[in-house]
């Protein structure tokens, strides 16, 4: 029978709601004390505003935009007569030129983390036996490189290889080779051991047990996982022009700069379609590896 | 006495693990060429025996004799790798590469032959792959060479896993309840193609049978093992599978 003290006392669970409450709390009540909750002035007729320009997404200009477009300045002073068709087009085929990179910058950095991660994940697979020193510092090393957003590192090499898109793709590949090396580790400790024991007792050599047990256990989950990795980094590429990394971004930030909604609503449809498609295609391939 | 040389001597063998004594104070020679099945419920320590004589767990005190190796403290591994290819196993849960094709699990029967770069990636001399095609023709498999082995019933795995074990070319042959989890048919056949193949190569057949009646089928000798130890060690007729159901109660 339990005593007063243990059925009064407060399970694991009731302790960890307190727990997430309180820093909830302390979240909301320090934030409003430094006047960083505020809304701003006029949320609403901001937002409207917004959402009124972005319902007007500038692609549309391609068919329904003036030919004849008058620019003028404050006086009311003609400026410069502009096509808005032509210009629309030459911004359509700048975000077309824009995914690209983006895919590339996606496509070369998964590649790359791949490559990385594949001595990474093997030395710190538990069930593999690397020698202990080898295998701290390979966990070590996947930690800290997934620990390290890719826009972050997307910053630091900009600094050392210059604007563009080698910036996007070493940050795309240094962030992902953590997570995919990891993932590796575990579908290596997940395998079943009984087939690698039988290869290895047959008298086969370390390379061969691995070779011939472990890799074709491992291999068409390392390929899922890069292929989702990869679906994971064409959404992470977008936003890495932010900072001078190349691809979508660079289109994004201008927008927003310049506060043109509705080519920024043009670059969402587009990023919508870009990520969607290329989901579906990594799922279906993914599907048929498992 | 027997002329033949021993195959695995076991001197008041112990194994255990941590405060769990998993086998104590075995003692057992048996002799090249003999048929000798090993059985008892589970954690008799059948598994545990067979572990030890191919090197993977460690017998803890007395002594274990390998094919003339001493598995006690076996340090180098190049002497276990030499010991492991001469014992060809058949496992208990088959124990294939469900992802390889049925030509490349008896294939790794002949690693220790063919340690070449190249086998790691699948390529085999052309000895080793008419060799391993021949193992598949004799269990009755050659249509299913090229097949996933996780595409193959349970019957059919095992009689490639028997091919693998036959591709070894192996003095020593262990069969760890190679019946299990078969149904009648399937199980008289792998009987059928074990005792051929073991009467065709003039092995050594150390077999542990969970379905006793079929015991004298493949063995001549039997070792009962009971919590850990050694209750009776005789020719395989001189009991039937109800005394033996009896001495294990």
């Amino acid at each position: 029978m339990n005593s007063p003290s243990q059925s009064t006392r407060p399970n694991a669970l009731t302790l960890l709601l307190i727990g997430c409450a309180l820093l909830v709390f302390a979240s909301l009540w320090t934030l409003a004390a430094e006047d960083e909750l505020s809304l701003g002035r006029k949320p609403w007729q901001n937002l409207q505003r917004t959402l009124g320009e972005m319902s007007e997404p500038s692609f549309m200009r391609v068919w329904f935009g003036d030919t004849k477009s008058e620019v003028r300045d404050g006086d009311g002073k003609l400026l410069r007569t502009d096509d808005q068709q032509a210009n629309e087009r030459q911004y359509l085929a700048g975000i077309g030129r824009a995914i690209w990179t983006t895919l590339r910058i996606a496509t070369l950095g998964t590649a790359l983390a791949a490559i990385i991660a594949l001595p990474l994940g093997l030395l710190s697979a538990r069930t593999l036996n690397a020698p202990r020193p080898v295998f701290w510092l390979a966990k070590g090393a996947l930690d800290a490189l997934r620990s390290i957003h890719t826009l972050v590192f997307g910053l630091f090499l900009v600094g050392i290889v210059g604007l563009g898109a080698t910036a996007g793709i070493l940050a795309v590949a240094l962030h992902s080779s953590g997570t995919l090396g990891k993932l590796l580790a575990e579908a290596i400790e997940s395998l079943d051991a009984n087939p690698v024991n039988a290869v290895r007792a047959a008298g086969a050599t370390p390379a061969q047990v691995f070779f011939l047990g472990v890799w074709p256990g491992v291999l068409p989950q390392y390929i899922s996982h890069m292929l989702y990795v990869w679906e994971f980094n064409i959404r992470d590429s977008t936003i890495l022009g932010l900072v001078g990394a190349g691809g979508l971004g660079l289109l994004l930030s201008e927008a927003m700069s310049l506060f043109q909604w509705g080519r920024l609503s043009t670059l969402l449809i587009a990023i919508v379609l870009m990520v969607t498609t290329f989901d579906a295609l990594s799922r279906a391939v993914r599907r048929r590896l498992v | 006495m027997s002329t033949k040389l021993p195959v695995i001597e076991a001197r008041g063998a112990h194994i255990s693990v941590g405060a769990n004594v998993l086998l104590r104070d075995v003692n057992f020679t048996i002799y090249e060429g003999e048929r000798v099945a090993i059985v008892g419920h589970n954690g008799a320590g059948k598994s545990s025996l067979l572990r030890a004589i191919t090197g993977f767990s460690a017998v803890t005190q007395g002594s274990l004799c390998v094919l003339g190796t001493d598995m006690n403290g076996l340090r180098e591994r190049s002497t276990l790798r030499n010991v492991r290819s001469r014992i060809a196993q058949v496992h208990q849960g088959l124990n294939l590469v469900g992802r390889l094709s049925a030509i490349d699990n008896v294939l790794i029967g002949g690693a220790a032959r063919a340690t070449s770069m190249l086998t790691w990636l699948r390529r085999w001399p052309t000895h080793e792959r008419d060799a391993a095609q021949a193992a598949l023709t004799r269990v009755g498999m050659a249509w299913a060479a090229a097949r996933r082995t996780d595409s193959l019933s349970g019957g059919e795995r095992q009689k490639v896993a028997i091919a693998r074990a036959l591709h070894q070319q192996a003095p020593v042959l262990l069969a760890d309840e190679p019946t299990a989890s078969l149904d009648a048919d399937a199980a008289d056949e792998i009987v059928e193609l074990i005792t051929a193949l073991v009467a065709e190569r003039k092995s050594t057949l150390l077999c542990v049978v969970h379905d006793l009646e079929r015991v004298a089928q493949l063995a001549d000798r039997v070792i009962v093992l009971r919590k850990g130890s050694l209750i009776a060690d005789a020719p395989a007729t001189r009991y039937s599978a109800s005394e033996l159901r009896g001495m294990l109660k």
